[in-house]
Order: structure tokens, then C-alpha cells, then sequence
């Protein structure tokens, strides 16, 4: 579903990702982990083109986003990503938030919209602040909006970026759950996170970045347990003080 | 100069009221002008086409640091000479147009680069097209935060396009100096005219306070 060949991604004179290869497939659950400033989040906006790889390709669905002639709205409209910050449109309404780009980029009807926002604020649960503005939401309830928000325009991969390092615990949940639901439904999914339960428990691969590098790819338990490399061993041990 | 001469100023208000009617009808066409370029150029500016960028900074430059008299000079004896014979109203709000436009778009530009980055990000990210992101998502935005600057804009453009009694129309200030210096009723024509500046940029001002309430987004406290 995803492919990435020999990405490299350079700021200036500062490397952000380092000859980084990888696959993902349909129905596939990625958590992407490492420290801050891994590069972690730059490989996830490569892959639908909000930053431009310096070097290598990557295709999604069979297309080449890095192609110069590829056509970006259309991939973006059918790989949606979710913010840590959330970005609601805080002049609209939620449902406006959610019909904006049904309405805009695939020129449905506004009848049809407004029944894909309502249907999508009951899967997330939010249906009673429909006329609310983003103001007047928590941190959790505007993630999950912004969830129904790219899941309006029913893409077929979903990109998170790192969803609830802004929340609190009990609004991590809410948007966790939200996760979840949507990994059982099937969708393929790439997420950035410092999540750990959620990497071990939704996750069917782990990819763990450090230093601008891909170092490591696996299954949860054998990530967890087994690690093939020493940096990898090292973050587990640091940063969830596991005995590896 | 013994008394203060109402009686004059009364009589010469049919005089005064041409004028008046002269000057809001080229502060209206202006503003309108020059809001749309404005846009324009602070559209064109966040382009990725350099040399289109770099033309339009080239010209905000040189049209904001050059008195606007100077340039209705250049207008008015310019043009003819590339053949275009324009009347000296329209020569007025061109120059005023283009030289509010400019202060405008650069109030504009700071509207536009206080949208947080992740705002522009959020809506290509959903597909939407550069224009469509401008349009939909930064420019309302934006809009909302720049009116008071924007009001104050309009206001020193009403005050500016008394300029183009230089070039010889006939708007309220014309009339106010021709009554002052003709028939030496200097204080009751400028205060007179200072008074009715001052009616006229009052309406303004009400109109931004008024926008301001209206375009404010529901669920934000304060200020917009």
C-alpha cells in the first residue's frame, strides 16, 4: 500500500531522514517511535507529500507522491493525517470542519456532507456539538473531531501525528479508543507516538527511528522483547525502563 | 479676522456639500480598489514564483516610501505622456488606490503569516488546493484579525484623498481652501472642514467597530 525507497531529507545543512526504506501494507497498523527530533514526524508528512524528500520515492497505492508531476491534492485526499495540535478550522463549525472537504475537494452535494459529518460525529462520538465551535471543545473532543474530519473524505490510509501528546490522560483515552475502532474497521494506519500501550497493543509493527535513521522494523513482541539492535535496546531501556 | 462668521459658513454649504459629495465618492471607489489590489498583491507575495514576489516587494517599496503627492504628480503628467488621457478624478483614485493598496497588502501580510503554519498544513492535508486554502481557510482567518488596521486604512485614505485637490478637483478640501483663502474666512472654513473630516472618518470607524462585532467567531472569548 505504502512504499518508501531511499528517502533522504535535509533541512539546510541538518539531515532529518537518512536513506530510510520501508513498507507498509493494506490493513496494516504502524507505530513509528523514537526520541524527539528522530525524524519521525517528517517521514510521516513525506508520504503524503507535505514535506518534499531531497531523495528517493515513495509510492502510495501504486502512485509516486515524489513524482514532479504527480498530482498531491488528489493522493492528500485519500491519505488523511491527523495533528497533535488538532488544526480544527476555528471558524467554522465542527460540522462545517468535517463537510468542508467532501464539499470542496470531491464536490459532493452539501445534503450528502452534512449526512457523512453526522454519521462520522456518531462513530467518534461527538454528535451533540455538531454547531459547537473548536473553542468551545476539550483537547480530546477536538482530536476526535479532527479524526472524523479526514475521515470524511474516506481515505484509504491514515496518518497520525504523534494524536494525543497534547492531551491528557483521560482525553488520551477517548482518541486511543477512537484508534482502536478505526484499526478493527480495517483502515491502514501509520502513527506517530510516545504511546507505548497503544504501540504494543493496536500496533502490528513497530518502526523505530533514531538519530534521522530507520533502525529498526518488527512486530510488537518481538520489538519489545527482542530487539535486534543495540540502539533500540538502549531506548527501551532509557525511556520505558524495560529490562532488555 | 474679528468673529467667527456662521452666517458664512451656512451659506456656503451648497459649496461645501458638492465638495463633501466629491470626496466620499472617490474615498468609496478607492477603498473598494484598493482592498482588491491589496489582496492581490499580498496574494501574490506568498507565491512560490520569484520573480512575481520579488516585483511585487520591488513595488510595495516604492510606492509606500514615496509621498502620495509625488506620486499624484507622476500619475497625473504621466500617464498623457504614455497616451493615456484620464480625467484628474481618475488620476486621484488611481494614485490613492494603488497607494492604500500597498499599505493594505502589507496588512494583509501580517494578517496572513499570524495563521499558524499547522492551519495552512491542516487543509492541504485534506487536499484542499493552495488557492482553496487561501480563499477558505487563511484569508477568513486573517480577515478577522486585520480589520482594525484595516479600518485605520480607510480612514487615512478619506484623510489622503484631500491630496487631490492639488490636481485641480473640486473635493472638500478644494472647496474649504478656495472659501478660506478667497474670501479670508480661514478659521471658519478648516475648522468647518475639519469637522466634517472627522463626520466622515467617524462612519468609518463605526462600520470596522460594527464588522468587528459581526465577524467575531462564536465560542472565542475577547477579542477576535
Amino acid at each position: 500500500m505504502i512504499k518508501v525507497e531511499k528517502i533522504y531529507k535535509a533541512y539546510k545543512n541538518f539531515d532529518v531522514l537518512i536513506d530510510v526504506s520501508a513498507q507498509v501494507e493494506k490493513g496494516q497498523i504502524v507505530a513509528v517511535i523514537g526520541p524527539s527530533g528522530c525524524g519521525k514526524s517528517t517521514f510521516l508528512r513525506c508520504i503524503n507529500g507535505l514535506e518534499k524528500v531531497s531523495k528517493g520515492r515513495i509510492y502510495v497505492d501504486g502512485k509516486e507522491v515524489t513524482a514532479p508531476d504527480t498530482n498531491l491534492n488528489k493522493i492528500r485526499s485519500e491519505v488523511g493525517i491527523v495533528f497533535q495540535q488538532f488544526n480544527l478550522f476555528p471558524h467554522m463549525s465542527v460540522k462545517e470542519n468535517i463537510m468542508l472537504a467532501p464539499v470542496k475537494v470531491k464536490k459532493i452535494s452539501k445534503s450528502d456532507a452534512d449526512q457523512i459529518a453526522m454519521a462520522l460525529l456518531e462513530k467518534v462520538g461527538m454528535l451533540d456539538h455538531a454547531h459547537k465551535y473548536p473553542e468551545q471543545l476539550s483537547g480530546g473532543q477536538a482530536q476526535r473531531v479532527a479524526i472524523a474530519r479526514s475521515l470524511a473524505m474516506e481515505p484509504k490510509i491514515m496518518l497520525f501525528d504523534e494524536p494525543t501528546s497534547a492531551l491528557d490522560p483521560k482525553m488520551t483515552n477517548e482518541v486511543l479508543d477512537t484508534m482502536k475502532q478505526l484499526a478493527q474497521d480495517g483502515m491502514t494506519m501509520i502513527v506517530v507516538t510516545h504511546e507505548m500501550s497503544f504501540a504494543r497493543e493496536v500496533a502490528n509493527k513497530i518502526m523505530f527511528f533514531s538519530q534521522s535513521r530507520l533502525i529498526e522494523e518488527a512486530a510488537p513482541d518481538k520489538f519489545f522483547h527482542n530487539p535486534q539492535s543495540e540502539i533500540t535496546r538502549e531506548f527501551l531501556r532509557s525511556v520505558l525502563k524495560l529490562e532488555v | 479676522m474679528s468673529e467667527f462668521d456662521i452666517k458664512y459658513i451656512v451659506e456656503s454649504l451648497p459649496y461645501i456639500a458638492k465638495g463633501i459629495e466629491l470626496t466620499i465618492f472617490i474615498s468609496i471607489i478607492s477603498s473598494i480598489l484598493a482592498f482588491a489590489i491589496g489582496i492581490t498583491i499580498a496574494f501574490l507575495r506568498r507565491t512560490d514564483i520569484k520573480p512575481m514576489t520579488k516585483l511585487m516587494a520591488l513595488f510595495v517599496e516604492l510606492t509606500r516610501n514615496t509621498p502620495l503627492l509625488i506620486q499624484l504628480y507622476i500619475y497625473y503628467k504621466g500617464l498623457p505622456s504614455i497616451g493615456l488621457n484620464l480625467s484628474p478624478i481618475a488620476c486621484g483614485i488611481i494614485s490613492l488606490s494603488i497607494y492604500t493598496g500597498v499599505f493594505i497588502s502589507e496588512v494583509f501580510r501580517a494578517g496572513i503569516n499570524s495563521i499558524a503554519h499547522e492551519q495552512y498544513q491542516a487543509a492541504r492535508g485534506l487536499g484542499l488546493s493552495d488557492f482553496q486554502t487561501f480563499r477558505l481557510i487563511i484569508f477568513p482567518q486573517a480577515l478577522r484579525i486585520i480589520i482594525p488596521p484595516l479600518g485605520s486604512q480607510f480612514i487615512n485614505l478619506i484623510k489622503n484623498s484631500s491630496l487631490v485637490s492639488f490636481i485641480a478637483v473640486t473635493d472638500l478640501f478644494y472647496v474649504i481652501y478656495k472659501g478660506a483663502v478667497d474670501d479670508f474666512m480661514f478659521f471658519e472654513m478648516f475648522i468647518t472642514g475639519a469637522l466634517i473630516y472627522m463626520a466622515l472618518t467617524g462612519i468609518v470607524a463605526l462600520l470596522t467597530n460594527i464588522i468587528e462585532q459581526n465577524l467575531k467567531i462564536s465560542g472565542k472569548a475577547g477579542s477576535i
